[in-house]
């Protein structure tokens, strides 16, 4: 059985079959826990930049709970350095504001937006 | 820390005096300025069908608005911003803000943590509109109003006229219910005065402790 670990319950990474790369970020976040999402990133994106496939990356924060500025600085390092198309962040208005304002800070604001609710965000991701 | 940080970003601004009543922000407006309070105090209110007005929140000196709705990417504003008094502001526009926030951190963060704030207390004055009780209410709302528009003292006197129907409008209940009340904690100490209130503060912590009212 495959053992979860105390990582895996804060992040998990995956390419949606819509062909966006999909993070969900649970429970307190630092600055580790966020480059390792970074890491995972990069990874998926390589694989769709092979394929000549845009980069849409999904990230889930209806679950974060806590974060730190060391997750606040690692998150405007993954938003300046990560190579994608768009990003779409979901979650509740504390969080709205939050990646909104590490967007700001990041100077990447055309390329990241922040939703309410996932429909919104997928609706964002896909538009031509 | 954070406020003086906050002071600093706006008071680079335009300034603006506006007169009691003016409305600075209709709900539904674009969030094309963000404004910091330098003097007197801004209501915050939702109107409903009924024409009723329910006030939500009071800003005073060194708070911003519509910072939520700006920072939150939402773009729109949610409620009407009033002047309760004469008020003397700080303007930046939305671009101007992002030029100081972009490659900021500091100011990013101050504003994040001051959004966080107010956002709380918010939720908290939306919870006590919420409470079954006229008098509880009341109670809830003097001593959101001796943070907000007093001086805490043994004797906190409102920076601010407040009429009864601001009362009412600010616990969702009627002008008469309110002077009831209010007539009542006069009748108790806890209410002071007639222009500017006065609130007894050793009083009203004992009703608040004794009727179990969290603020």
């Amino acid at each position: 059985m495959k053992k979860v670990t105390k990582q895996s319950e804060k992040l998990r990474t995956f390419t949606n079959p819509a062909g966006f790369i999909e993070l969900h970020f649970s429970g307190s976040q630092n600055e580790d826990t966020v480059m390792r999402g970074i890491a995972d990133i990069q990874k998926y994106a390589q694989k769709r930049q092979q394929q000549h496939k845009d980069v849409l990356i999904l990230v889930n924060l209806k679950e974060l709970t806590t974060t730190d500025l060391g997750s606040h600085k690692a998150a405007v390092y993954g938003m300046r350095t990560l190579r994608y198309k768009r990003a779409a962040f979901y979650g509740p208005v504390h969080t709205q504001v939050l990646l909104n304002t590490l967007s700001i800070i990041s100077g990447k604001q055309n390329k990241l937006k922040v939703f309410e609710n996932r429909v919104e965000a997928v609706k964002w991701l896909k538009r031509r | 820390m954070q406020l003086q940080i906050i002071a600093e970003i706006f008071k680079k601004g335009r300034v603006k005096h506006l007169p009691k009543g003016q409305v600075v922000i209709y709900e539904g407006d674009p969030t094309t300025n963000i404004y910091f309070i330098q003097k007197g105090f801004v209501k915050v209110y939702n109107i409903f069908n009924s024409g009723d007005e329910r006030i939500i929140f009071i800003y005073g000196p060194g708070d911003v608005f519509p910072l939520t709705s700006y920072l939150s990417g939402s773009g729109v504003v949610r409620y009407f911003y009033e002047c309760m008094s004469e008020v003397e502001l700080y303007v930046l526009g939305s671009e101007e803000l992002r030029v100081k926030i972009k490659n900021n951190f500091e100011a990013g963060e101050a504003l994040v943590d001051y959004s966080n704030i107010i956002q709380n207390q918010f939720m908290e004055r939306i919870d006590n509109l919420s409470i079954n009780d006229a008098r509880r209410k009341i109670i809830a709302l003097l001593s959101f109003l001796i943070d907000k528009v007093g001086k805490p003292s043994a004797m906190a006197q409102l920076d601010i006229n407040l009429t009864q129907q601001d009362i009412a409008n600010m616990c969702a209940i009627t002008r008469e219910t309110a002077s009831a009340q209010i007539l009542r904690l006069k009748r108790e100490g806890v209410i002071l005065g007639s222009k500017h209130m006065i609130i007894n503060t050793i009083k009203l912590n004992s009703l608040l402790s004794k009727l179990g009212i969290t603020v």
